[in-house]
């Protein structure tokens, strides 16, 4: 286990992707231990061979289609439209745009990606800093892991044998929860930054419904989960391809937007994407082997469950220990790895596994936008080469914020079960 | 270089995304023919979780090229710059070892698993284990290519 742990960091270290930084640890074990090393190539093998997660490549899909098919700039308008006239409007535009991006990407690094390269370099040239442009984009991205489809909520859904719906629908109020905190933490800063507005008076209600058409395409996305699941047409996997379709379809016939040439580098696009997330997905697969044939999550959770008995006292010291791990470990090793242990450990204490899911996730992405390593952080830093210390300094506020919506998420329950109690 | 990086492209970006559509199709086609035309095709699930394993191995080095297989470079950029480059080939290096170690492992699992089979579509499951050591083969390549292009723009 000290080879692997030694393989581990000198790897993390040298820069290696996290997939193999992983793979790694998990061969630097295997060399040393009898088991076949076989097994390595078996985990990863049957960590793909799972139906639900096919709602990962379709989703991406869906989410590429409609970046590219005109959807994303129709609905950067409406956001215009909409706060542009605030203090500190670019900013604002960025949060709210995540909410409807994260809607179709479902992935935090996606979405900061994005956002780093098309609203940060707007930012800096309306006299924004190069830090808080990337903390905005890197801070509004987390709503993307929440919000329906979830790439980190459909993982820990299959992993958990919970239902997925019931999770897409525990995701809505927290997603819009964090995205009223993050606008009024812009605004607060705005104010104190002497941030400027993107337009000088506010649009008018004619230009707000004008624009506001094209955003129907992307909110049709969450109403045809709600009536394609409860109508029994498909599951939320198969969604995933009738989402994809759609956007598509409205890429090519609604706005003219995709041609045969868009057509194969979104395809493209997303099969790297794909490949990037599920060979994280695979490798932590390994890698939570060894960590199960040594113990170390019974031992972290025999540690968690020795503080206390009491159900909040654990959730906080669960919170804190996912904060910390998420800083280190990306956020859907963490979900592979730990998912299944803290489901047990959820269930003894009465916990609603959909309320686990959903504060696992929002806490794995508040990780990853944190130092040393957070991972979404070092995805905007390096688009837009700020340094991490300012990037540190300006995420202050916003993490102060984000651990706000936290702890509500965490000590009200219903905020999450609300929605799936209503509509399951 | 040029003729490898061709080969590296077609496997890794065209193919992946020409799989990546055909299973959004079948997808469709299964949902399509439940809803309305009231059968299921049987096969569709296991041949979509085939062309997922091929999308995700084969499309690996894609991901590699188009950067999107990104590492913690804390470290690195903080070094000196030769130290930087030296960390850098050490880094691939080490990739490239890993890979073969799991083209080793997926070998071995071919050999021992030849015998079980998808049940709807009765192929056998070590076509997996094949698209895995192909891709791993595949990222092998990407990484040499990316270490011998890197040498020659420093000599330039």
């Amino acid at each position: 286990m000290t080879l692997a742990a030694i393989a581990f960091f000198v790897l993390l270290a040298l820069g290696v992707p996290v997939g193999f930084v992983m793979l790694g640890a998990s061969m630097a074990y295997f060399a040393q231990n009898p088991m076949m090393a076989s097994i390595v190539a078996q985990r990863l093998s049957s960590g793909l061979e799972s139906f639900p997660l096919l709602a990962i490549p379709l989703f991406v899909v869906a989410g590429a289609a409609m970046a590219r098919g005109g959807i994303a700039e129709r609905l950067y308008g409406f956001c215009d439209a909409l706060v542009g006239h605030w203090r500190g409007g670019l900013a604002q535009i960025a949060v709210l745009n995540s909410v409807f991006m994260g809607a179709m990407s479902g992935s935090a690094n996606a979405d900061a990606a994005i956002d780093a390269r098309t609203i940060v370099p707007v930012m800096r040239k309306h006299g924004y800093s190069n830090a808080y442009g990337s903390v905005v984009s890197a801070a509004s991205s987390l709503i993307a892991p929440v919000m329906p489809p979830s790439i980190a909520l459909i993982v820990f859904g299959l992993l958990t044998d919970t239902s997925i719906g019931k999770l897409f629908l525990g995701g809505v109020i927290p997603a819009l929860i964090i995205a009223v905190t993050l606008m009024l933490t812009v605004r607060w800063t705005a104010l104190r930054l002497d941030l400027t507005p993107s337009r000088s008076a506010r649009a008018s209600a004619r230009e707000v419904l004008s624009l506001g058409r094209a955003a129907l395409w992307a909110v049709a996305m969450p109403i045809m989960l709600i009536f394609g699941l409860r109508g029994g047409w498909f599951t939320p996997t198969e969604l995933g391809a009738v989402a994809a379709v759609y956007a598509f379809a409205v890429g090519v016939l609604v706005y003219r937007g995709i041609s045969l040439r868009d057509t194969s580098e979104l395809l493209a696009e997303s099969a790297a994407t794909t490949a990037g997330v599920l060979f994280i997905v695979a490798s932590a697969s390994v890698f939570s082997l060894i960590l199960s044939l040594e113990g170390v999550p019974q031992v972290l959770l025999g540690a968690v469950t020795a503080i206390s008995d009491n159900r909040f006292v654990v959730l906080l010291v669960i919170n804190l220990l996912l904060l910390l791990l998420g800083t280190v470990f990306e956020g859907l090793a963490i979900i592979v790895i730990l998912g299944p242990l803290l489901l047990q450990l959820a269930q003894s204490l009465g916990i609603d596994p959909v309320h686990l899911g959903v504060i696992l996730v929002i806490n794995t992405a508040i990780g990853s936008l944190t130092p040393p390593v957070g991972t979404v952080m070092f995805t905007v830093c390096s688009i837009t080469r700020c340094s991490i210390e300012d990037f540190s300094r300006a995420f202050l506020p916003f993490f102060l914020a984000l651990l706000a919506v936290l702890m509500l998420l965490t000590f009200v329950p219903g905020l999450v079960t609300f929605l799936p109690n209503l509509l399951f | 270089m040029t003729a490898l990086r061709h080969i590296l492209r077609f496997f890794g970006i065209t193919v992946p995304a020409i799989l990546v559509g055909t299973l959004v199709l079948i997808m469709l086609a299964d949902v399509i023919a439940r809803n309305f035309l009231a059968m299921s095709i049987l096969w569709s699930h296991d041949l979509a979780v085939i062309l997922m394993a091929a999308v995700v191995w084969l499309g690996l080095s894609g991901a590699a090229m188009s950067g999107q297989m990104f590492g913690i470079s804390l470290v690195v950029d903080r070094l000196p710059p030769r130290l930087a480059d030296a960390a850098r080939i050490l880094a691939d290096l080490l990739v490239m070892l890993i890979a073969a170690a799991v083209i080793r492992a997926a070998w071995a699992q071919i050999s021992t698993a030849r015998f079980t089979k998808f049940l709807a579509l009765g192929w056998p499951k070590w076509i997996v284990a094949a698209l895995l050591a192909f891709g791993m083969a595949l990222i092998i390549l990407e990484r040499l290519l990316a270490i011998v292009e890197r040498s020659r723009e420093a000599g330039k």
